[in-house]
């Protein structure tokens, strides 16, 4: 029986604006095995990066339960959280968010300046990242000297440099064209596959998911409203 | 993050905005350079001030003054401060020297020049002894002996104001000068020895004396009939440098023996106000000196002056004082220089705070990653405090820079106006390592806002919507 890696029950998170309540998450419950794809999908506002912020602990639930990889982050103050995002969580997003005035290995080493790793591994570490996306020819292009698909590899390898056990995947396909959207798919299931590491992919893009991932739940309005086996 | 790379992180992202940092440390460096010029001309009046000090005896030395008038005590039941008193002084336990102290102002002539200067009462073996300890130089020729009368010994900057622009003070010596001064009628005075015919000023008459000068003279100022002028023929037998005493700080008088100065000084008047009362210093004198063996023994002296019935004062009492004096205007320099400098931490301020909305995106990310509150809040302190630190050390340059040409000039002025050259300002390891924590803690204060503002932003929004 494989160990569940992400557990949430009743997982709620509502925000007020302007005296109006939006649910972004509804009452969420649901469970990530470890080493499982799992996708995530629904329109626009139908709470998937609500939902993924929440497991990121990039985000606070205002109700519910949600266990990461044994830890429950329902308790954790923004201290605790930081450290839990620096040591146990890669994310990658669907605007890369890569720092352009840096080099491609600059912003790979970025997560580990923050683990306080030494110049020299740091480096080290940052190639094989980068080897791993195919990219290491490029360790010296800043970001506006690569192409879109290749800034998400650049995005993927930072995610991937500290070794996290669990990688969070924020509409990885939403700024590329279809050609890539396929490359960067098959990239994350090749290092779930290959590394046994967990995914969690939220995307829009039902088929390219449903494609690779080991699981999918569908949201709508915050509520999960379908789930099946790919 | 470790230090060092939060440090680089810091100048790496200073560097991408290179002009913004450069301006805004050279606000920092305009504060600082302002701070520390000014200071170091404080601290360098300073010095020279305690310099003076500890060169000229004051240390060493208690100041007698005769006791107060009392409205209940009558003259004869106060103690008279006169060779008497003043031989009794000289033998006190720590004293190893007692003298009055003579000063008689007046009107020094040589050739065609003259100048108002004054006589300073000052004994043979005392400017001897301040000779044997170095605190006096002597320049060109000698100085005079004990019982030694008609001699004068000139400073340097008395010289200097005596010769014509460019002369050598030492040409002096040798030639005769001549001294007048004015004393109260039926003294002595040896009228007409200035010569001429009698002048008529508003219908009086004016004494001879008044006709040797310009009408402009403070002398003819004076109520006439008044005074009656004497003159002192003298030859000069030596220059001197750092010869100032109690009276002459500036070193600017003319040394005579003890008794050539003192039968001037009892008739001579020592105010207007003494002029028109027609009183003048026969009742003892009106200051002496006591010289200590060392600064331990000068609290002891002033006890036992004061326990003879005078008043007694030491720099002891005043040293203090004058401390708080200089850190007082210390402080007020560098408050003024530091009014720039508030300027440059509004400029950190607004960089900064400008550089966290420019990088919102990038806080969001580096807190996605694991960053927390405090490292977002260090790595902008890192920025502020190395921007503080390049305009400190700038400040540091600009400001020495700025001293160094202020000194130039007012030495340039002091040549010209035939006075030594003074160095008017200084940079102790003190002000240099002041300077620069002074720069880091106004900038790390002027940085904790916007840093503050940077560790608040919430990587959701920021990660969304920057």
């Amino acid at each position: 029986m494989p160990e569940a890696a992400v557990q949430c029950s009743n997982l709620k998170r509502h925000f007020t604006r302007a005296g109006y309540t939006v649910r972004a998450v509804d009452g969420i419950t649901l469970e990530v095995q470890a080493g499982e794809l799992f996708g995530v999908v629904g329109t626009s506002g139908s709470g998937k990066t609500t939902l993924l912020n929440l497991i990121g602990g990039l985000d606070t639930p205002t109700a519910g339960y949600l266990d990461v990889m044994g830890q429950s982050l329902e308790l954790l103050d923004s201290r605790e959280l930081a450290l839990y995002r620096r040591s146990t969580v890669g994310t990658i997003f669907q605007a890369f968010h890569l720092l352009l005035a840096r080099t491609a290995l600059e912003n790979v080493e970025l997560p580990l300046l923050l683990q306080n790793v030494a110049p020299k591994e740091r480096k080290g570490l940052a190639m094989d990242a980068l080897e791993q996306v195919g990219l290491q020819a490029r360790a010296d292009h800043r970001p506006s000297e690569l192409s879109g698909g290749e800034q998400q590899r650049v995005a993927i390898a930072r995610a991937l440099a500290k070794n996290p056990r669990l990688l969070l995947a924020d509409e990885p396909t939403g700024n590329i064209d279809s050609r890539t959207s396929r490359e960067i798919l098959d990239l994350l299931q090749g290092l779930n596959r290959d590394r046994g590491l967990t995914v969690i992919l939220v995307s829009h893009d039902e088929e390219g998911v449903g494609r690779i991932a080991d699981c999918i739940v569908r949201l709508e309005d915050g509520r999960v409203v379908g789930e099946g086996g790919a | 993050m470790i230090l060092r790379d939060q440090f680089q992180y810091a100048l790496s992202n200073l560097r991408k905005t290179r002009l913004r940092t450069i301006l805004t440390a050279a606000g920092v460096t305009i504060g600082i350079g302002a701070m520390t010029s000014m200071v170091s001309v404080g601290v360098g009046t300073q010095r020279n001030v305690m310099r003076a000090f500890n060169e000229e005896n004051i240390l060493t030395s208690v100041t007698v003054r005769p006791p107060a008038r009392r409205e209940d005590a009558g003259p004869d039941s106060l103690p008279v401060l006169d060779a008497a008193a003043i031989e009794r002084m000289r033998v006190l336990p720590g004293a190893r020297d007692a003298y009055p102290v003579l000063t008689v102002p007046g009107l020094l002539s040589i050739g065609e020049t003259q100048q108002f200067l004054s006589l300073e009462g000052m004994p043979a073996r005392v400017l001897g002894e301040q000779y044997e300890r170095g605190r006096v130089k002597l320049l060109s020729g000698r100085l005079y002996e004990e019982g030694e009368k008609g001699g004068v010994v000139i400073s340097t900057r008395a010289a200097r104001r005596l010769l014509p622009e460019g002369a050598e003070p030492d040409t002096l010596v040798g030639r005769k000068v001549s001294f007048l001064t004015a004393q109260a009628p039926g003294s002595g005075g040896r009228e007409g020895e200035a010569g001429g015919e009698t002048r008529m000023l508003e219908g009086i008459e004016l004494p001879p004396v008044l006709n040797a000068l310009p009408l402009e003279n403070l002398l003819q100022r004076l109520p006439l009939g008044l005074v009656e002028p004497v003159r002192l023929e003298l030859t000069v037998l030596g220059i001197v440098d750092g010869a100032g005493t109690l009276t002459d700080f500036l070193g600017i008088s003319l040394y005579v023996p003890v008794d050539v100065v003192e039968p001037l000084f009892a008739s001579a008047f020592r105010s207007l106000e003494s002029v028109l009362t027609g009183e003048t210093g026969r009742e003892g004198y009106p200051l002496a000196q006591v010289l200590t063996d060392d600064v331990m023994a000068v609290r002891s002296v002033q006890e036992s002056v004061v326990e003879m019935g005078f008043r007694a004062d030491s720099i002891l009492d005043q040293l203090a004082e004058i401390r708080l004096g200089f850190i007082f205007m210390n402080t007020f320099l560098a408050t003024i220089g530091g009014i720039s400098l508030l300027v440059a931490a509004m400029m950190i301020i607004n960089t900064l705070v400008m550089a966290v909305l420019e990088r919102t995106r990038e806080i969001g990310l580096l807190k996605a990653m694991g960053a927390t509150d405090a490292d977002v809040m260090r790595l902008f302190l890192s920025e502020a405090g190395l921007i503080g630190l390049m305009g400190g050390v700038g400040g540091l340059i600009l400001g020495w820079i700025v001293a160094e040409v202020t000194n130039m000039i007012a030495n340039y002025q002091f040549l010209k106006m035939g006075e030594l050259r003074v160095d008017l300002v200084a940079f102790p390891p003190w002000l240099i390592m002041g300077g620069l924590a002074f720069a880091l803690i106004v900038s790390l204060a002027a940085g904790f806002y916007p840093s503050r503002r940077a560790a608040r932003v919430d990587p959701v929004v920021a990660l969304r919507y920057f």
